[in-house]
């Protein structure tokens, strides 16, 4: 498959958290990155408190694994998920990481912090399996994005 | 002695009828000044007479005639010798009659003298002397000066226009008083061609008139008005005489009257006499003895005596009754001190001994020295105002009386703001003492917060004069709590619509306020409860819908075929059901809008509509026609919604047996727009047009037509929130209108 090919060219699977109260939608989750064939090392979390730490674990350890992708929700237990994303945003090296926002239903106001942020994507759930499944190529045209950035830095840094 | 004298003299000389001894012996005895003289003016004779007249004796045959004289002319300039009388006679030239002249004596006296020159002639008729006799008329002269002299002081002193007016109206003569009258000196005067030119034009043609019967010969008087120079008016009154003039014609001498004065007082009291009649008052005077002396229409209405019954008869006898007497000398006292009597309230009996209330005032009255001669006096019936006061005092205490029963505080104020009545209520609740009135009486059991509004509501009120209602806090000294009351005042104003009096409530509003509180609360808590409700709702809905499509699509083929129905109800279900509750979310956002309102193009709201429904008008074929729509102060998403749910239900609810036609028009009323969606659909029973718009309403089953019986209910509650109305007319079978108001 040609997508697998191109895929093929990252050694490594894509380091992705996800924070997602919900187990049954953190399953659809996981359907629509199978769905649409994403490599990836999927990394779960039930609350805004869990994601936080682990955020704080991965800025203060140097030799930690890079984040490729964070799929939020927006209403977590403990600590929401604006809060989650503001926390994002404040390290250093995951500043510019690309994340997907995710919402329920009809959700009044988007979360500010977000809002404009290049690297910020929105998704409303769904109410069906068919739309649901999309989250996976929302998913993989942010990673082809990134694995494209990442060549060029990866090309950029050789010649230096 | 004359001329013709002069002339018999000289003829009996010239005849020699008479000896020249007789002659001289009657000449010399005659009164009258004569000389004779030669032909070359040298003095032949003179009598005695004439050296007395001369004041000196003459030489004869030396001296010429008068030569001792100088000679004047009556207007005072001097007379050249060549020119007087007696040498234009011996020259032969006529000498005209009537000649008077001023002669000066050598001791410097004057005369005045007529002479009466004559020629004497020889028998061919040369002139061989003349003869002249001198009558002295200055004692003539003297009196016709000093009558003149009085003429002038008494036309000069008198106060009186005299003037002298031609036939042909010329002005020939005015005095100082007159000149006044018309603004004029006394060149401007004479300047004026015509008398009548002074005259109002109105008047013109009777003076004209007048001028000619007097120039004729006849006395009379005439009144008319002047405008003078300057266009001032005076009412003037003449009295004219013909007068013979110099020069023989007749003239109109006239002593002339300003009488407007005059008339200005004869037109006041006119006035004033048809004011004491027209008077509703009855007004009297009488003497210092109180002896009646006039009497009005009023008084004999009033009293029921005539004026000729009254007149003369006393005040004491004629109308105050016994028990009163005393009042008479009392107020006869006053007037006599000059004082006045002011509205005294007394009573006073009629003609038929019926008693009367009056209120009397009475002034002295005072003679032009200033003297008290008498009084006059104005009676005025107060029987209906006694009677009005009476009810007034009776309609006052009702009012109390009313007001103490009421379960209100009840308040009254002056027009100028000042409280002047609480009734009982006020002081049951606030323990005021019952003589705290005025401006500042309220203030100081109102709550702090409401004090400076409940002041400037007040006083702009009492300065507009318009009603008003506050809300504010009065301390409940028995619970020590603030309560909420509802005041209201509105001005009660007299027939003329100046404010006589505010009238004011306060209600006791507090267990009212708090419900309303709680009520509010509640409605708040509820919204927020169905908003979350729906909202959460939605997340467990999607889990079954999205599961229960991935089993069927996964396992379908290990799942039988009564498994596979009963997913397909179980997903039909669950979309029901959010449907369900996506339309109760926007019902309860309905109210929860709180965006400022906008203007909204109903027509676009109706285009995002009909393409919402899209597929519905497709389906059914359904034509919708709309008139020209109106801009309306409504939130776009509300319009939009309204139109949404009419067509949609137009299109839902049609006849099986027609292909659906909806209808939009608006209509303009004063202040807002009707909305009107007909449609030729299956109707509604009339007995269902009010339940209609309750929530989850709905008259068929869900077999027969889908839907979640919000729809009707969500328009309900928009209409509502912009204060309009939605009502349906309709009957079974023939179609529906469905109409709404929205502001302008």
């Amino acid at each position: 498959m040609g997508v697998e090919a191109d895929m093929a060219i990252e050694t490594k699977p894509f380091e992705i958290l996800l924070a997602e109260d919900s187990p049954a939608d953190a399953e659809l989750v996981c359907e629509a990155l199978k769905e649409h064939h994403i490599n990836c090392s999927l990394r779960v979390v039930r609350d805004g408190a869990q994601a936080v730490t682990f955020i704080d674990s991965l800025d203060r350890d140097p030799k930690a694994p890079p984040l490729d992708r964070l799929l939020l929700d927006m209403h977590l237990p403990k600590r929401d998920g604006e809060e989650v994303l503001r926390r994002l945003r404040s390290t250093e090296s995951y500043a510019r990481t690309p994340v997907v926002v995710m919402t329920g239903f009809a959700s009044s106001a988007l979360p500010e912090t977000g809002a404009g942020h290049a690297a910020t994507v929105y998704f409303q759930k769904p109410s069906t399996l068919e739309e649901f499944m999309q989250l996976g190529s929302i998913v993989r045209r942010l990673l082809e994005n990134n694995a494209a950035t990442r060549r060029r830095q990866a090309n950029d840094g050789g010649e230096v | 002695m004359n001329r013709g004298s002069a002339e018999a003299l000289t003829a009996l000389v010239s005849r020699q009828a008479i000896s020249d001894a007789v002659f001289r012996e009657l000449v010399e005895a005659l009164p009258v000044a004569i000389y004779m003289t030669d032909a070359q003016g040298r003095l032949t004779y003179f009598n005695a007479a004439a050296i007395k007249l001369s004041g000196r004796t003459p030489e004869l045959g030396t001296d010429k005639w008068c030569v001792t004289w100088k000679l004047f002319l009556p207007d005072g300039t001097p007379l050249p010798h060549d020119q007087c009388p007696m040498a234009v006679a011996l020259r032969g030239d006529d000498v005209p009659t009537g000649i008077e002249c001023i002669a000066e004596r050598p001791d410097g006296t004057r005369f005045w003298f007529m002479p009466s020159p004559a020629v004497l002639r020889d028998g061919e008729g040369r002139i061989i002397g003349g003869i002249n006799l001198l009558m002295d008329i200055t004692d003539r002269r003297n009196a016709e000066m000093e009558a003149k002299e009085q003429f002038r002081a008494i036309v000069d002193t008198t106060p009186e226009c005299v003037k002298i007016v031609a036939r042909d109206g010329t002005l020939l003569f005015m005095n100082p008083p007159g000149l006044g009258m018309i603004d004029a000196s006394y060149a401007e005067a004479m300047a004026v061609k015509n008398v009548c030119d002074v005259i109002a034009p109105e008047d013109r043609e009777r003076f004209r008139a007048f001028n000619e019967m007097v120039c004729s010969g006849q006395k009379g008087s005439l009144q008319f008005d002047i405008v003078g120079l300057k266009g001032k008016r005076h009412h003037m009154e003449t009295h004219a005489a013909p007068l013979r003039h110099m020069d023989g014609s007749t003239v109109h001498l006239a002593v002339t009257h300003d009488i407007t004065e005059r008339k200005h007082a004869e037109r006041v009291s006119l006035l004033l006499s048809a004011i004491v009649d027209s008077s509703d008052d009855a007004i009297i005077s009488k003497d210092l003895d109180g002896v009646i002396t006039s009497w009005n229409k009023s008084a004999e209405r009033l009293f029921g005596y005539t004026a000729a019954e009254a007149i003369g008869q006393t005040v004491a006898n004629l109308l105050i009754p016994e028990d009163r007497q005393e009042e008479e000398p009392n107020i006869l006292a006053l007037l006599r001190k000059g004082e006045r009597v002011d509205h005294f309230d007394t009573v006073r009996r009629r003609k038929d001994g019926s008693l009367i209330d009056i209120s009397l005032t009475i002034s002295p009255v005072r003679n032009a020295q200033g003297v008290i001669i008498g009084a006059s006096k104005i009676a005025r019936d107060i029987t209906e105002s006694k009677r009005i006061q009476a009810k007034l005092v009776e309609s006052e205490a009702r009012f109390r009386q009313l007001a103490d029963a009421m379960p209100q505080i009840v308040w009254t104020a002056r027009p100028d703001g000042y409280v002047d009545y609480y009734n009982e209520r006020w002081y049951e609740f606030t323990g005021i003492g019952r003589f705290a009135f005025g401006d500042a009486s309220w203030e100081p059991i109102l709550h702090p917060q409401d004090l400076q509004i409940a002041r400037d509501t007040w006083y702009a009120a009492v300065h507009s004069g318009d009603p008003y209602n506050i809300e504010c806090r009065f301390l409940d000294r028995r619970e020590n709590r603030w309560r909420w009351f509802m005041g209201r005042a509105v001005p009660v104003r007299d027939a003329g619509e100046s404010i006589v009096k505010w009238f004011g409530t306060y209600t006791d509003i507090d267990e009212q306020k708090q419900v309303e509180d709680q009520l509010r609360r509640a409605n708040a808590d509820l919204e927020q409860f169905a908003f979350s409700a729906s909202h959460d709702l939605q997340e467990p809905l999607r889990s079954i819908k999205v599961y229960s499509e991935l089993l069927t699509k996964r396992h379908s083929d290990k799942l039988s075929g009564e498994a596979l129905k009963f997913m397909n109800f179980l997903r039909n279900g669950a979309t029901r059901m959010e449907i369900l509750v996506r339309d109760l979310l926007t019902y309860t956002q309905a109210r929860r809008f709180d965006q400022p309102p906008e203007v909204t193009d109903a027509n676009e709201a109706l285009k995002t509509a009909l393409a919402n429904l899209s597929d519905a008008i497709a389906s059914s074929g359904a034509a919708i026609k709309s008139g020209p729509l109106p801009s309306v102060a409504v939130n776009g998403t509300h319009l939009q919604q309204l139109f949404q749910n009419l067509i949609g239900n137009a299109i839902k609810y049609r006849s099986p047996e027609r292909l659906p036609d909806v209808r939009l028009e608006a209509e303009q009323q004063t202040g807002y727009w009707v909305f009107s969606v007909a449609d030729n659909g299956i109707g509604i029973d009339p007995k269902y047009k009010e339940t209609i718009f309750g929530l989850f309403k709905r008259l068929h089953s869900s077999d027969e037509y889908s839907g979640t019986g919000i729809g009707l209910a969500l328009c309900h509650r928009i209409v509502d929130r912009y204060h309009g109305r939605i009502w349906v007319e309709s009957e079974s079978g023939r179609g529906s209108i469905f109409r709404f108001t929205l502001p302008v």
